[in-house]
């Protein structure tokens, strides 16, 4: 090496030997090669600094890629069809168990539903049998299929964790074979300005217990590895009237005409379920749907729908009001959530806010602050103030919701302004039942309208937090929505509800309807009431206060046929209001009885019944073992649970600048002289 | 032109990148240090610096392994160059529940590269109060089969997740060790 290095840097040595241009030059070939050597470590270079400019680009927002090839597992796949009539929804739910492993296997599947939804139909196959599911008492169904399980009968079970989250499970699943479990469930269209909704969760957000992440709902998923759990969706619409758009927030759908209806399919076959599908359709503007009175008769006698619409009210004075607004920045609003909260916060502080109005900005996560000690009056310093405050919130921590929720309410009252809460959030509590409490009790006059930030927030909880609240509930699934769902809450709270809502029955006997006590109804958006008794005669007549204007309207009975699915709807809705009831009471389990009583007559899953259905001959022989497999669902997307980037530059740094040292000593020099 | 002055200006500039990545994570852990004295005393969360967007939320010391750290909040790269991170979705460490932490192979988690089962980390919360956790296996995980790590809430255990191998001089690679401990058990509690 040594020697080597003496020959080229020795010019005398060289210039003896035979004259440089009749030879193949070596020294310049040499040189050449350093040369070369000098530009890939430039390259090297080059590359540690991308890295760099890339570390800092990635920081905070990690992706993730499904993992490819087949693994020995139980794997689901879920098939939805929607099939929509009015505002009705049914839905024919397929979740298809694959057992790719060489034993018997059980598996245990949590998923999302609707938070309205009314399952009321099971039904699974195994090879060329089918066996339909029973309402049972839930600890009975669970006992009924532990035994199937253990006897080596094929069996499934399906039970409520939370109205909007459910558990499927399915026993001894053939090696190699496949289980086909099919659920049914009714719910209701949303329509709200011009269009109508329908939310289907495909994941859940991991919900926080107050007091740090207790086993509670969590404990039996392993959330370990990612999986890749992909959905295919298809929607019939029946509207009824003449349709101008049907299209979907965040997937691609393509619909199609089919006589009278619209069939809409994804535009790919199926996509990863790790976001809320959202269909979303407008009638043409003169076929604005208007009051109906549906009524479907039945041995059980006579259940009805009524959808009331009032007429947009003219613009009043606006009275001067307070605006509290609360944002959750806990850990599970990390990534794109926590954006779109900051930018729905500003939108909302820049639209809604009046000169005479005051305001206040509370954030919370493990713990609490607030912008301002009481609310202040809208000036240039303070707004400046809380778009500061906002700009600089970011997520981490736990879900405290309650002591931000109980600061909001007990703030000291201006007593001319009315008191509005603008409550932002991903809804990822697990104690639903004690804020839904605190709400109730605590509101006085106020109103509470909360907006449901990221993939895939809890909708049970934003519905049903605005019901308590006295205001709507607004979703915002991606950033791109932000300015007009806003604008779209602001326009709400700009006109006047319709006040003093009445319904009356003419010549029938009021009916026992839900919900009991009618809510305040916004401009656009209708109320749905479902009622029961035996005989309903006759139409209705329903009016209210519009601003300054009194509104009266008469409505037609229409008849539907059995199979209109009011009744179901309408024993959904008599279980979710006990349940209601209970939470008031302190009491949840107060009205167990009434539920399940209810839930048998309707065969409908709830808190206290499930769903099962067994084989009645055994298949897998005792000797053969059987192994429980819990699969977990996706993780919603946009939140920051990828395994993380662990390893920094610093080496590859370390290792190409000893080698550029190194090339710049032993490099020869080069000759001055060309 | 000239080559050799080039070169020891790139050599220059990479070693002292190395070094600004190095002096970085080392500094950082000292005003931590700070940071984390005021939060045992005060209870709340404390900021090392006062543009940060992360503090400490735990430490972590093994008195074998000869490691003192401090855990920031946080698991994304902002957060990891001062220290390891706590992915804030899962349990506080020292709480009831498994809380995952991420660190750089190169910096902070050097030192995993000796851990064996048996080994006990010290964990001191937010309270003062001080939990031991016992190294029960470690895992090497690819991350292009399973590219998300998480905890099952019912066990008190505490995750360490490094790249891996150590000795590797390119970041980015697909590997992960994930070092599993469980809280071992001091006057009852588990």
């Amino acid at each position: 090496m040594g020697r080597r290095a003496g020959t080229l840097i020795s010019p005398g040595f060289r210039k003896q030997r035979i004259p440089r241009d009749l030879l193949l030059d070596p020294p310049r070939r040499k040189r050449r090669v350093w040369l070369w050597l000098a530009v890939l470590l430039v390259c090297g270079a080059l590359l540690v600094a991308v890295e760099a400019v890339a570390e800092e680009i990635s920081s905070g927002e990690l992706s993730f890629k499904s993992s490819a090839g087949p693994v020995a597992a139980v794997h689901v796949r879920t098939e939805v069809t929607v099939s929509v009539t009015g505002m009705v929804a049914k839905t024919e739910y397929v979740q298809v168990f694959r057992n790719d492993t060489d034993g018997w296997q059980e598996a245990i599947y949590r998923f999302p539903l609707p938070d309205r939804a009314a399952v009321h139909f099971m039904q699974f196959r195994i090879g060329d049998r089918l066996i339909t599911g029973e309402v049972q008492e839930r600890r009975q169904a669970k006992k009924t299929y532990e035994a199937a399980r253990k006897e080596g009968r094929a069996a499934a079970l399906t039970e409520q964790q939370r109205p909007n989250l459910f558990t499927q499970s399915v026993a001894n699943i053939p090696p190699g074979e496949e289980i086909t479990v099919t659920l049914r469930y009714l719910d209701v269209a949303r329509f709200e300005g011009r269009y109508f909704s329908l939310r289907l969760p495909l994941t859940y957000t991991p919900r926080y217990s107050p007091g740090g992440m207790r086993g509670d709902w969590l404990s039996s998923i392993p959330f370990r590895t990612v999986t890749d759990r992909r959905a295919s969706i298809t929607a019939m619409l029946n509207a009824g009237v003449e349709l101008v758009e049907i299209t979907s927030d965040y997937h691609q759908v393509i619909p199609v005409r089919e006589g009278a209806r619209y069939r809409v399919q994804l535009a790919r076959p199926d996509v990863a379920m790790d976001r809320d599908f959202v269909l979303r359709w407008r009638p043409v503007s003169s076929d604005v749907p208007t009051s109906t009175f549906l009524v479907e008769r039945t041995s059980q006698g006579d259940y009805g729908m009524l959808m009331v619409l009032p007429p947009a009210a003219e613009q009043v004075m606006r009275l001067p009001r307070e605006m509290i607004f609360v944002v959750d920045t806990s850990g599970s609003m990390k990534g794109t959530s926590i954006r779109q909260a900051r930018a729905a916060l500003l939108r909302a502080i820049e639209t809604t806010l009046g000169p005479q109005d005051q305001f206040n900005v509370i954030e919370f996560d493990t713990y609490h602050s607030m912008l301002f000690q009481v609310s202040q009056p809208v000036t240039h310093s303070t707004l400046s103030a809380a778009r500061k405050f906002v700009s600089g919130l970011h997520a981490s921590g736990g879900t405290e919701m309650a002591a931000p929720l109980e600061a909001a309410l007990d703030l000291p009252r201006v007593p001319e302004l009315m008191r509005h809460i603008i409550f932002v959030t991903d809804g990822a509590v697990a104690n639903e039942a004690e804020l839904f409490r605190l709400i109730h009790d605590k509101l006085d006059d106020a109103s509470l309208y909360t907006v449901g930030i990221g993939s895939a927030p809890n909708s049970y909880f934003m519905r049903k937090a605005a019901e308590f609240g006295r205001g709507t509930f607004t979703f915002i699934g991606d950033t791109s929505e932000v300015v007009s769902r806003m604008d779209g809450l602001a326009r709400k709270l700009a006109r006047p509800a319709a006040r003093d809502l009445r319904i009356d029955w003419l010549g029938n006997t009021p009916p026992e309807s839900f919900p009991g006590r009618l809510p305040a109804l916004y401009a656009g958006e209708p109320l749905i009431l479902l009622s029961h008794s035996d005989f309903i005669a006759s139409d209705v007549s329903v009016s209210a206060q519009l601003g300054d204007a009194f509104w009266n309207e008469p409505v037609g009975l229409q008849e539907v046929d059995s199979k209109s699915g009011i009744g179901t709807l309408w024993a959904r809705e008599k279980i979710a209001a006990l349940e209601d009831e209970g939470v008031h009471s302190g009491d949840r389990d107060r009205f167990r009885k009434e539920i399940i009583e209810l839930a048998l007559a309707h065969q409908l899953v709830s808190r206290f019944t499930s769903l099962v259905a067994v084989e009645s001959w055994v298949s897998r022989q005792p000797g053969q073992a059987i192994e429980r497999a819990h699969l977990p669902g996706n993780i919603p997307r946009g939140q920051v649970v990828a395994m993380p980037q662990t390893a920094t530059r610093a080496p590859l740094s370390i290792l190409l600048g000893l080698l550029a040292l190194a090339i710049a000593l032993l490099m020869p020099p080069f000759p001055r002289h060309q | 032109m000239n080559v050799r002055l080039a070169m020891v200006a790139v050599a220059v500039l990479l070693l002292g990148d190395a070094g600004y990545i190095e002096a970085k994570a080392m500094l950082a852990q000292q005003l931590i240090e700070h940071a984390w004295n005021k939060t045992l005393t005060s209870g709340a969360p404390q900021r090392p610096w006062h543009w940060a967007d992360t503090w400490p939320v735990a430490r972590i010391r093994s008195t074998r392994l000869g490691s003192d750290l401090f855990v920031l909040a946080g698991a994304d790269g902002g957060s990891l160059a001062f220290g390891p991170g706590h992915f804030s979705h899962t349990a506080v460490p020292g709480r009831e529940g498994t809380s995952v932490i991420a660190g750089h192979r190169d910096t902070h988690f050097r030192f995993l590269a000796e851990v064996a089962p048996g080994d006990e980390f010290q964990v001191q919360r937010t309270d003062g109060v001080w939990r031991v956790y016992r190294v029960t296996e470690t895992l090497i995980v690819n991350v292009e089969e399973s590219p998300v790590w998480a905890a099952v809430p019912d066990r008190n255990e505490m995750h360490l997740i490094t790249c891996y191998p150590f000795d590797a001089v390119a970041p980015g690679g697909p590997l992960r060790m994930v070092v599993i401990s469980r809280r071992a058990c001091q006057e009852r509690a588990c």
